[in-house]
């Protein structure tokens, strides 16, 4: 049964405007679209459980160059997830220094729960083995990618660019063997390069999000 | 009108589909030196194999516009209104008709670009088959609005890009149909030439009907608001009924093959013995195949090979390939990248007429040893290193001569000549 609570009563709000019987971090959760995220993410661990070790060989009746393993357009549906979850549903609240680190926080615990849905399904396939480091650039990836809608405050059009590019590299990216090294999401493996790379646009992308308070 | 458009454009993300549309199309356009450019029916299947990436982006981007109408705060335009309907339907057409558009003048363009004139099978059936690709934009349309009507806009989108994926998987040449049966979306590209092949045209038509027809089902109900939130109702639940069985029934219901064969000969030749002869869209790209089939030949005129050279060699086409064993050798496709001299020397001598080779049974190991002794001789009579694949060995004009008097009688487990002395 919901406890009643009187909003009208200051002697029920703390000094900074957050009611003293909400935790902060649930607070917080509240006003970002954690049901959303928490339901694509349910989504992608689904097809992960679904498609464990198996690969794509076509899509739209399109037989691909080079079968590309499910687990590596997974994270594709996981960066979604983060960009609609790291979306605040609030306007015009305060700014301060702290909400910027903890939006800085929340990114990197979307990220890590979006990496953590996709690593079990890391192992063999029938065209080798997709390593952890490999899954952990796509969810990086793809994130950065998805980002930038959420940062103009259009998260429904978080799809847009990860969709977009897999479109690309799956048609223009893959040869026989291997790919292009643009469709790099594409390969079971990984260089410590698109690492860093990756690593550093996701950084980038944190740094903007955290200074720059999205909204809808 | 401008403002009209402009006003669209402002409103409505839909119609940006045709900025994806775009850019695929362009890439596919420039994709592997657009081999065939010039042969009608391979430039409208060329361009099908962008439409599995197109399709979803339409979908998805109708599928939020009509979400955005669904919320709390717009709904009265087209849940209360008299002719609210209207709202979803525009949305819809803005996000296809854009895209249709920008497809057909991008193939209406490489058409152009590759001086297609007097395409084979004749314009109508190129029309319909471009008809056909369009209607599935127009699908695509129909099935994002209505998954739209059904969910907020930050869902819609990417669950209208995951449903419209996983239907281009089943309802093409990769799903319910039978591969090349009837499949509710058609074909989904072509890379190789096109020649001796044609549509169907009942395929045609019924995909355009029915697409046409399930659109409309799919365009049909609004969302119901039950206690201030979106709920389907009976008319949703038909819709969906409907499409699905349509789209489900007829690949099973619809005989015939999507592609019909045409047989046809090749009618640019040039030269003498043999006389070699190409399709006429396929000049451009013949020239060093021609020149290496003439060495070939050449050089078995001048070792005394005459039994290599047949009165004419002949380009083959989809299922159709033009060898007879006494006069007419098979030049294989005509493709941008020559094939190997090895591998042609297998193309102009392999008994492609009898039914030991073509059939599911494989060849005795005869054939192969035998064919691996004629890839030899020949390879050394223009001085081109050549490793055996199955330990074949050079022979002497005679032993050539027998062989290919064999396969003439499709005697394909005839023992191997005797070997040239060195």
């Amino acid at each position: 049964m919901r406890r009643p609570t009187n909003h009208r009563n200051p002697a029920n709000h703390s000094e900074h405007g957050v009611h003293p019987r909400v935790p902060l971090v649930r607070a917080w959760i509240g006003v970002h679209r954690w049901r959303l995220a928490a339901g694509l993410l349910a989504a992608a661990a689904a097809l992960v459980t679904v498609t464990r070790n198996g690969v794509v060989e076509s899509v739209g009746g399109h037989t691909l160059y080079t079968p590309v393993p499910w687990i590596l357009l997974v994270p594709m549906i996981a960066s979604v997830a983060v960009g609609i979850g790291a979306a605040s549903v609030t306007q015009y609240l305060p700014d301060p220094p702290r909400a910027k680190v903890a939006r800085a926080a929340w990114l990197l615990f979307l990220a890590l729960a979006a990496t953590a849905v996709c690593l079990p399904g890391v192992g063999d396939t029938r065209i080798g083995q997709v390593t952890v480091a490999a899954v952990i650039r796509n969810v990086l990836f793809c994130i950065v990618l998805a980002m930038p809608a959420t940062l103009v405050r259009q998260p429904q059009y978080c799809w847009i660019l990860p969709s977009l590019y897999l479109f690309a590299a799956a048609q223009f990216g893959l040869t026989t063997p291997g790919s292009q090294w643009w469709a790099m999401v594409l390969r079971p493996g990984t260089q410590a390069s698109e690492l860093l790379i990756t690593g550093v646009a996701f950084a980038a992308i944190g740094v903007i999000y955290a200074l720059r308070r999205p909204s809808l | 009108m401008n403002r009209l458009v402009k006003f669209h454009l402002r409103m409505l993300m839909g119609p940006w589909a045709a900025a994806a549309a775009l850019g695929f199309a362009l890439a596919i356009g420039v994709m592997r030196g657009t081999p065939y450019l010039g042969e009608g029916m391979w430039t409208v299947r060329w361009f099908a194999l962008g439409l599995w990436m197109v399709w979803p982006v339409i979908a998805a981007l109708s599928a939020v516009d009509a979400a955005r109408l669904t919320t709390p705060e717009a709904r009265y335009l087209v849940l209360t209104a008299r002719h609210g309907q209207r709202g979803y339907t525009a949305a819809a057409a803005w996000a296809a008709v854009p895209s249709a558009v920008v497809h057909l003048l991008v193939i209406l363009t490489a058409l152009a670009i590759g001086s297609v004139a007097h395409p084979r099978g004749g314009w109508p059936i190129i029309a319909l088959a471009i008809l056909a690709q369009l209607s599935t934009f127009l699908w695509f349309a129909a099935l994002g609005s209505f998954i739209g009507r059904l969910l907020s806009p930050v869902l819609a989108g990417v669950v209208a890009l995951a449903a419209s994926l996983g239907l281009a998987q089943v309802l093409t040449n990769m799903g319910l149909g039978a591969r090349g049966g009837f499949n509710p979306l058609g074909d989904s590209g072509a890379s190789v030439s096109q020649i001796g092949l044609t549509w169907n045209p009942v395929h045609l038509v019924v995909q355009i009907l029915v697409l046409a027809v399930t659109a409309m089902v799919l365009m049909m109900p609004r969302p119901q608001v039950v206690a201030g939130k979106l709920a389907p109702g009976f008319g949703t639940l038909a819709a969906a009924g409907i499409t699905a069985l349509a789209l489900i029934a007829l690949p099973a219901l619809i005989p015939g093959e999507s592609l019909l064969a045409v047989p046809v000969a090749p009618s640019a030749c040039s030269g003498e013995r043999p006389t070699i002869c190409v399709f006429p869209e396929h000049e451009r790209l013949a020239g060093p195949l021609v020149d290496d089939v003439r060495r070939l030949m050449d050089a078995a005129d001048a070792h005394g090979y005459t039994s290599l050279i047949p009165e004419r060699v002949e380009e083959a086409s989809h299922r159709h390939i033009p060898a007879d064993g006494k006069t007419l050798r098979s030049l294989g496709f005509v493709e941008r990248e020559t094939p190997g001299m090895a591998e042609l020397i297998q193309t102009l001598v392999y008994p492609s007429w009898c039914p030991a080779v073509s059939s599911e049974e494989p060849p005795p190991s005869e054939f192969w040893l035998s064919l691996d002794s004629v890839v030899v001789t020949w390879m050394g009579l223009i001085n081109e290193e050549y490793q055996p694949g199955v330990g074949g060995m050079a022979l002497t004009p005679d032993g050539v001569a027998s062989l290919m008097t064999a396969w003439q009688r499709c005697d394909v487990s005839a023992d191997a000549p005797t070997p040239a002395t060195e």
